[in-house]
């Protein structure tokens, strides 16, 4: 037995792999977006004064984070029909990648906001801006570029856990490569292209982050030195070094 | 070219003509079990320029950020322009009017100088954005900036940002300014251009409380100096007699260390 490389390159181009790809894609997308959503949410409760809402967050935090994917995804979809509560075969995985990305979100979210100095709320304060505006336009976009970084390793673990969903029947990249190495027994073949496709779309992913870093960056950019008010403070600092 | 510090009320020949504007009455404040303000009194009328100094920890940046409602208080009354700050549905109303400027300056780094002055005036005052971009232009060509209005706070030398904070709060039309160590956080070249902005100010009528440890500063635009220690006012007076007839130990210890 040899490694086929022209069934690994038909694999790179088979449709119904492709298809699958499609399928992790948007995953992804949508657990992002909602891991965002509801994980902004939870974190909010976490830092309400509200001691009921903030356990209810530390709560839900703690059991997302703590319980394996692969087991919220199983009784979502396995489980819960025991109870009466049936979901299909997408909303099941949707549900629970939400469910655990946005335990982790909510975390990240937080962290970006407690490092936002109180003086920023404190100066929009003083001019009178209401609340809901202070976070909207004053707290979150700095606590968004704070986020960026662990956001992007937060999205580059849920684009591989969309995997898991495969479990629950999922026809994502992994669950069709199943089902065609179950057909054709090219087991080195069809996992290879597999992950071909997964690192393609990390790196599709990091060419996100680092256009999103760069956008949000662009005011702590530092100035070239110009001719002007600084001038003149450099021009001091220099006779200072020559006398 | 250069702009203008056009206040509302220009400052009246009797300062005791003028109508009080911040009337503070028997205020007590509590961090915890510490005690940092003591039964402070202290009336400001309108272009009033009055200066609070006092050793570190005497309660004076609590006593301004008391003012504006940035800090709640125990007992006691605040009054700014007859509305009692306590009142939480007005709080935001009464900030609108009363401009402060801190020792770390707290622009918006997000923003671009701009758009800090802007902010305020459009999302608070509903203003233009044409309108509010007039009036942030305005003011920092009075706090003589307006080439850095498209930079960002973070491009800035401590003393320009402060200076556009100045330029910020006034955007606003504010009928009170609040002052709390404008100048404790900048490098000692750059003290001078915002205390020249803060004379310019004030001999334009805007009415001002300043914390601050610029005694110069203090002697030359001060109508009233407020000294605090431990929480208390101590002494209250016109420079010439807090500088040079002070009643107190307290207060003439504390000139000793500052002259």
């Amino acid at each position: 037995m040899t490694f086929d490389i022209s069934a690994f390159f038909g694999y790179l181009f088979n449709d119904f792999l492709l298809g699958g790809v499609l399928t992790t894609l948007w995953l992804t997308v949508a657990g992002v977006i909602g891991g965002l959503l509801a994980g902004m949410l939870i974190a909010m409760l976490r830092m309400s004064p509200s001691r009921l809402l903030a356990g209810f967050a530390r709560f839900y935090i703690w059991f997302f984070r703590g319980t394996p994917l692969l087991i919220q995804l199983v009784v979502i979809y396995t489980g819960l029909p025991q109870l009466g509560v049936k979901f299909g075969v997408l909303e099941s995985a949707l549900i629970g990648l939400i469910l655990n990305e946005s335990a982790y979100m909510a975390e990240i979210v937080r962290n970006g906001f407690l490092a936002i100095p109180e003086g920023q709320r404190e100066a929009a304060w003083a001019l009178g801006v209401p609340r809901w505006l202070i976070v909207l336009r004053i707290t979150l976009p700095q606590a968004f570029r704070l986020m960026i970084a662990p956001l992007g390793n937060s999205v580059n673990a849920l684009l591989k856990a969309t995997s898991l969903a495969s479990v629950i029947s999922v026809e994502e990249v992994m669950r069709r490569s199943d089902m065609l190495m179950q057909e054709h027994f090219q087991v080195l073949e069809v996992y290879a292209a597999a992950a071909v496709f997964y690192l393609a779309l990390t790196s599709l992913w990091d060419l996100v982050q680092r256009w999103l870093e760069r956008r949000f960056s662009r005011a702590h950019v530092r100035a070239t030195p110009e001719v002007g008010a600084g001038a003149p403070v450099l021009a001091a600092s220099l006779g200072r070094v020559e006398r | 070219m250069s702009g203008s510090f056009d206040t509302a009320t220009r400052p009246g020949p009797a300062a005791t003509a003028q109508p009080i504007l911040v009337d503070i009455l028997d205020l007590d404040k509590y961090y915890g079990s510490v005690q940092v303000l003591h039964g402070v009194t202290l009336t400001v009328r309108r272009a009033e320029k009055v200066v609070i100094c006092g050793p570190s920890g005497s309660g004076k940046s609590t006593l301004v950020r008391c003012i504006n409602g940035l800090e709640t208080f125990q007992a006691g009354t605040v009054l700014v322009d007859r509305t009692d700050i306590a009142q939480p549905r007005e709080l935001d109303r009464i900030r609108a009017d009363i401009g402060m400027v801190f020792q770390q300056f707290n622009l918006f780094p997000h923003m671009t100088v701009l758009e800090n002055c802007m902010f305020a005036p459009v999302w608070v005052r509903k203003m233009s954005r044409a309108q509010a971009r007039e009036l942030a232009m305005h003011y920092l060509e009075t706090v003589r900036i307006p080439d850095k209005a498209d930079r960002y706070p973070g491009q800035l030398s401590g003393g320009q940002q402060q200076r556009v904070a100045i330029a910020r709060a006034l955007a606003m039309k504010p009928k009170l300014m609040l002052f709390d160590e404008p100048t404790s956080a900048l490098d000692p070249e750059m003290v001078k251009e915002v205390l020249d902005t803060l004379v310019d100010l004030a001999q334009s009528g805007m009415t001002m409380v300043c914390v601050t440890h610029e005694m110069g500063f203090a002697r030359q635009v001060a109508d009233r100096l407020v000294f605090m220690d431990q929480g208390r006012v101590v002494e209250a007076g016109p420079p010439a007699q807090i500088f040079d007839a002070p009643q107190t130990d307290r207060l003439r210890a504390f000139l000793s260390q500052m002259l």
